[in-house]
This record gives structure tokens, sequence and C-alpha cells, in this order.
């Protein structure tokens, strides 16, 4: 019974055995058919067990992904069919593959320049022999006055 | 249900969660199919309204305003539904369907003395609440079934609570006066009440 239903004024005799006996009836609760697997339904979801919506999940990332690779190759295809065919439009002008390649082949010609102007600008290699490293160790054996000897 | 459970249901159930959604409908299918049957007096039309009312409501979950409550939405459009299915089709207080429904899981088998008591009752109800009118009905069965306070009641019909009150009262005053008036039916709650 509702539990406001003494603090309403007027509401009849309150203590009225029969008047309580029909709002605990009204009360009581009805057993309704179970809906929700309809109503689930309706909105669009299906009850499945844990392995097969893991299943499903595979397979539809699976799908999903040959669909992207299908597409990739299908487009990288064309391109080169699209490339080969006489029909192919070419470039007016500079196209940007070409405008590197010239850039590069640039910089290439300019460090080969400046290698060549370091090997001009370095002096000749001398024609005098230099002393045997025997010679050297003698000289200094000579001239050491102590005990040391520098290492 | 309380109502912080209710709004971590409703999120979830925004964000597609099955769980959720069903968590919602059950929680709330008995109540909204009692109060359904009660109006309309059939058990196929409260079925096709509740699935409808569920259906609409959880499909347009972020039209949702959370400062109500779930139970007064869902009831709105269930009572909109019964509304437009009553003006294609005058309802027609089948007592016997309701009763059966009623009946199927309080008694268990035979008529026991407290099963025909039970069932007497709930023809006086009947017979009662099917010679009031919508109006008097639908507070009737918010108030004494659904156990809404007068507050929310109001609120949800956009009435007054002291017109609420009134209608309260003139209702079980009219339900009172039809159960005494009747002698087939004062008989019954005579038996009912010896």
């Amino acid at each position: 019974m509702n539990p406001w239903f003494e603090n309403v004024p007027n509401a009849s005799n309150a203590n009225d055995p029969v008047e309580r006996e029909l709002w605990r009836e009204l009360s009581r609760p009805t057993p309704s058919p179970d809906l929700t697997r309809s109503i689930m339904g309706r909105l669009g979801y299906m009850k499945a067990a844990p392995g097969a919506v893991r299943r499903r999940r595979i397979r539809r990332w699976t799908n999903r992904l040959t669909l992207c690779l299908a597409a990739l190759v299908a487009i990288g295809l064309a391109m080169r069919l699209h490339e080969a065919s006489p029909n192919a439009r070419q470039a007016d002008g500079l196209t940007i593959p070409g405008a590197i390649e010239t850039d590069l082949s640039r910089h290439e010609q300019n460090i080969r320049g400046t290698i060549q102007l370091i090997r001009e600008l370095a002096p000749p290699p001398s024609t005098t022999p230099s002393p045997s490293p025997d010679a050297l160790d003698e000289d200094v054996d000579s001239s050491g006055v102590g005990p040391f000897r520098w290492m | 249900m309380n109502r912080a459970t209710e709004r971590t249901l409703i999120r979830r159930a925004m964000g597609g969660d099955g769980n959720a959604i069903e968590a919602l409908i059950r929680a709330h299918q008995d109540a909204l199919f009692a109060f359904i049957l009660r109006m309309s007096g059939r058990p196929h039309v409260a079925e096709d309204i509740v699935q409808e009312a569920f259906v609409r409501v959880l499909g347009n979950l972020d039209r949702f305003d959370t400062r109500f409550r779930f139970s007064t939405w869902l009831f709105t459009i269930a009572k909109r539904l019964y509304v437009n299915a009553s003006q294609k089709q005058r309802p027609a207080y089948d007592t016997d369907a309701v009763n059966l429904q009623q009946g199927r899981a309080a008694t268990p088998s035979g008529l026991t003395a407290r099963a025909e008591t039970m069932r007497n009752m709930r023809d006086l109800l009947e017979v009662a609440l099917g010679e009031l009118n919508e109006r008097q009905r639908e507070i009737i069965l918010l108030f004494h079934q659904q156990n809404w306070p007068i507050a929310e009641i109001a609120d949800h019909l956009g009435m007054p609570e002291g017109t609420i009150k009134s209608h309260l009262h003139r209702a079980r005053k009219r339900m009172r006066r039809l159960i005494s008036a009747d002698e087939t039916l004062h008989a019954r709650a005579e038996e009912v009440w010896s």
C-alpha cells in the first residue's frame, strides 16, 4: 500500500477494511510476460554466448581488413594500368619527382666540386726521407742525464 | 532501483551497453505492464503498448532529461500510446482476462478459500475500476498500484497537487459507493470481510 496513503487529506476512510483490502489487492504485484527478448530484438540486440560474440568480432575485423587491403590493391593496380596506358596524360611542365631529381643531381655536382677543390688546395707530399725510429731512440738515450727516462 | 543506479544504467545504455538496457527493461516492465493492463483491461494491448513504449524510450535515450525519473518518462510515453490505441479501438474491460493475468502466479492449484476471497476481491476491484473515468483510474493506479507520491503524480499529469488529491478522493468515494450500491457487489464484499 502507498506509504503516503495516511497523509492524504479526505482519503475517504483510511480505516475502512473494504478500502484497505482493495488497495492491498491493487498494489499486489502483477506477473507480466517477459518482454525483454522481444524488446531487445526490436532494438537490434541479440543474445549470444561469449564465444560466439568473440568469433563474430574477429570475423568482423577480418572482413574490414580484407576489404581495406583489397581496396588498396585495386587502387594501386588501377594507377599502374593507367600510367602504362597510351591514353595516360603526361605532365606539361616540371613534375614533383622531376624537380626532386634535378635538385639531387645539382647537390651531387656541388659536393663533387667541393671535394675536388679540397684536393687541389692540399700541399704536395715531401721528397726528403723521414728519420728511422731507431735513430730517434738512440738520440734520446744519449742525451739523457739522470737515471730517468722520458716515456 | 535507486536514482544513482538508474542514472548509471542510463549512461551505460546510451553507450550501447546491452546489459544495461536489459536491466532497465527488467526493472520497469512489470510495473508498466500492470499499469497498462489495469488501464486498458486487455493483456495483449498492454503487451503491445509496453513493448512499443520501451522501444521508443530506449531508442531515444539521448533525449532523456536526467532531472526526471526514468519511470515517469516511460509511463508518459506508454500513456500516450495507450491514448492513441484507445482512440483507434475503444477499450473494453476484459475482467476475466485481467483476473487470469493477476491470478496466474497467485493461485497455485484448486480453489482454496483464500483464492476464492482473492478472486472476489479482484472482481470487486475490476468492476469498480472499470466504472471510473480514465483520469480517475489513472490517478488511482499511479497512487495505489505504483505507489507514486502525490507530488510526482501532479508533475507527471501537469496538474496541481490539490487537484490530484481531489480526483483521488472522488475516485475512492465513487468506488466505495459503487460497491455499496450494487447488491451483488455488496454481497461479495460482505462475504469477503465477514
